[in-house]
């Protein structure tokens, strides 16, 4: 009886696993013009037979192909997240650069050095009022500099916000799409080769807008989780993502008027902006909470500009208002030229301007000393353009420098991210080809392919290893 | 002359490059041509790089180190090509064989493929 039993579900099994080949076959024909659709090949494995033990022989369909495909889709999209970050990191990033020159001709560095310019015009005629005027008008122009930056880098904040809620529509937009796919699935669609289809291609763009896992269930349906650990999709259930601009409950923010970070919000309200590391969102968040913070500041960072703003006023108005607008009697002390929102170090730029009470004549020129000099404020002043002291300097360096730190950061990110998005476009075109050549071969094809791609890796990085030595030698000759 | 050899080797690893891409054995070693080429014309700008004039050295140095880029792309592409191949065969030893006492995907052998493949 058992081994009638046994016989039974040996030939029930096959004649499953024939069904399923039938099934793989009339997809194969029915999808032949799908775009993006791979042949799928079945496997048929014998299984192992001794009745003694229970093990009932036969045939069964064999799972490993399958695993291999999905191994080829993790590729491509493992390699889709990676571009998707760098491409909008890339976007982003150009959009910041804009507001940099690196001519030094326009913007703050222009604006620093026509400063200095007068200041050093002023010290040879401390009396004219032509050249306490230019000082003046000068002063206002790196106002406007300082403020057009800020505005800027605000611009682009704004410009990276819509993004940040775009971006998380789309990305709520194509779990929906896995949701209903899922259903499909389970309404019987487990074999539908054009449904697989339809979820690989959904699963790709998914990758270029955040990281995930995509985990395929015994029901057929794919689990979506960001970052791994949050939830999109599971089952026929979506799970949306949310941004907020709003402080988190800690730490504590340094800048309480400034912007506040973006934060990616799961549906139960759970902060998971830390799962988010690749894509348009992960590159959207390094923009918006790294990259323009470390500029323009927010709730957490002073910014870069502000520091430069703070530096220059704070030293301008520390050697006007050490200084006589006159002897008097009763001497009169000097005032300061800017005014800023103190309350805030992350809004220097954005709030810096003329103090009102300052005219031509009330700019203090004479240095009281110990030595007394009568232009010895413009001559302090003139040498804030070739600083030697260390008070006249933003971190070790003087203030053009500074900037032009600075714009040079921005810049080496810009080509990095560019670089990185050249390269990583190159990777998703390998990916994809790695998977076309895998597309239902044989696992026999397949050891031979893996064995002769070997020997021609071997050679080839044998010559590349060798070639970078003599261009390097070659670099070294010349350089 | 040492500009014009840069260039034909630049010109050879973009193949190389771009066959990196496509990582068939075919593919590559037909690459290997072009690798040929690229270490024939780099030899000659070598020769002729000390005699290189002054005027020539920012273009000169621009042009190497677009090669030196270049072929460290290449370089990368066939590794993560490799690393693509390893992987999948750790994890098909692992669906066909499991693991091994110490816990390390076990090889499968010839009778455990044997009876994968029958």
């Amino acid at each position: 009886m058992s081994n009638l039993l046994t016989s039974l579900i040996s030939t029930a099994q096959a004649l499953g696993a024939f069904e399923r080949a039938l099934v793989v076959s009339q997809n194969n024909v029915a999808n032949a013009s799908t775009p993006g659709y791979a042949t799928q090949r079945i496997l048929l494995h014998a299984a192992e037979f001794d009745p003694s033990t229970g093990l009932i022989g036969g045939v069964r369909a064999g799972e490993i192909e399958s695993a291999r495909n999905q191994y080829a889709e993790q590729n491509v999209r493992r390699q889709r997240e990676s571009f998707g970050y760098y491409s909008q990191l890339a976007q982003s990033l150009a959009a910041v650069e804009s507001s940099f020159d690196a001519t030094g001709s326009q913007g703050i560095p222009a604006a620093l050095s026509n400063l200095f310019q007068s200041f050093s015009a002023w010290s040879l005629e401390p009396n004219s009022l032509p050249a306490r005027q230019r000082v003046m008008d000068r002063a206002g122009e790196l106002v406007d500099a300082f403020q057009q930056m800020a505005e800027g880098l605000a611009r682009t904040m704004a410009d990276a916000d819509r993004q940040l809620l775009q971006t998380a529509a789309r990305i709520n937009e194509i779990g929906e799409r896995l949701r209903d796919y899922n259903a499909a699935r389970r309404q019987g669609g487990l074999h539908d080769a054009g449904l697989d289809t339809k979820i690989h291609s959904a699963l790709e763009e998914l990758s270029e807008l955040v990281n995930f896992t995509a985990l395929t269930q015994a029901d057929g349906s794919v689990t979506v989780l960001i970052g791994g650990q949050s939830p999109l999709v599971i089952g026929e259930s979506l799970f949306r993502i949310g941004v907020q601009f709003d402080l988190p409950p800690s730490p504590p923010p340094a800048y309480t008027s400034a912007p506040a970070p973006a934060r990616i919000v799961a549906s139960g309200g759970q902060d998971i902006t830390r799962l988010v590391s690749q894509g348009a969102l992960g590159g959207l968040l390094n923009v918006r909470n790294q990259a323009l913070p470390s500029l323009g500041g927010d709730a957490f960072h002073a910014g870069d500009i502000n520091t430069l703003a703070k530096a220059v006023a704070d030293r301008v108005n520390e050697l006007l208002t050490s200084g006589r607008i006159s002897d008097g009697p009763p001497p009169v002390d000097g005032i300061p030229l800017f005014l800023y929102d103190a309350t805030s170090d992350a809004l220097t730029a954005q709030t810096l301007r003329l103090n009102p009470a300052l005219t031509p004549q009330t700019l203090a020129a004479i240095s009281p000393g110990p030595p007394y000099v009568s232009n010895g404020i413009p001559l302090q002043l003139a040498e804030l353009s070739d600083p030697r002291r260390e008070q006249d300097k933003a971190a070790g360096f003087s203030y053009a420098e500074y900037f032009g730190q600075v714009a040079g950061r921005v810049g080496a990110l810009l080509a990095d991210a560019r670089d990185n998005r050249d390269f990583r476009s190159q990777m998703t075109a390998q990916a994809r080809d790695l998977r076309q050549q895998l597309s239902g071969v044989s696992l026999d094809e397949e050891a031979i392919l893996i064995m002769q791609f070997q020997r021609a890796y071997q050679a080839n990085a044998r010559m590349l290893g060798m070639l970078g030595e003599l261009t390097e030698a070659v670099i070294n000759l010349i350089r | 002359m040492l500009l014009e050899s840069l260039q034909e080797a630049s010109e050879a690893v973009l193949k190389a490059q771009w066959a990196a891409r496509h990582p068939r054995a075919e593919v590559l070693f037909r690459s290997q041509e072009s690798l040929a080429g690229a270490e024939s014309a780099l030899r000659q700008a070598l020769a002729c790089a000390a005699a290189c004039g002054p005027r020539a050295r920012p273009a000169a140095t621009r042009l190497a180190a677009g090669i030196l880029r270049d072929l460290q792309r290449a370089n990368r592409l066939l590794g993560e090509a490799a690393a693509f191949f390893d992987g999948w065969t750790l994890a098909r030893n692992t669906l066909t064989a499991g693991y091994d006492a110490q816990g390390r995907p076990a090889d499968p052998g010839p009778s455990v493929r044997e009876l994968a493949e029958a």
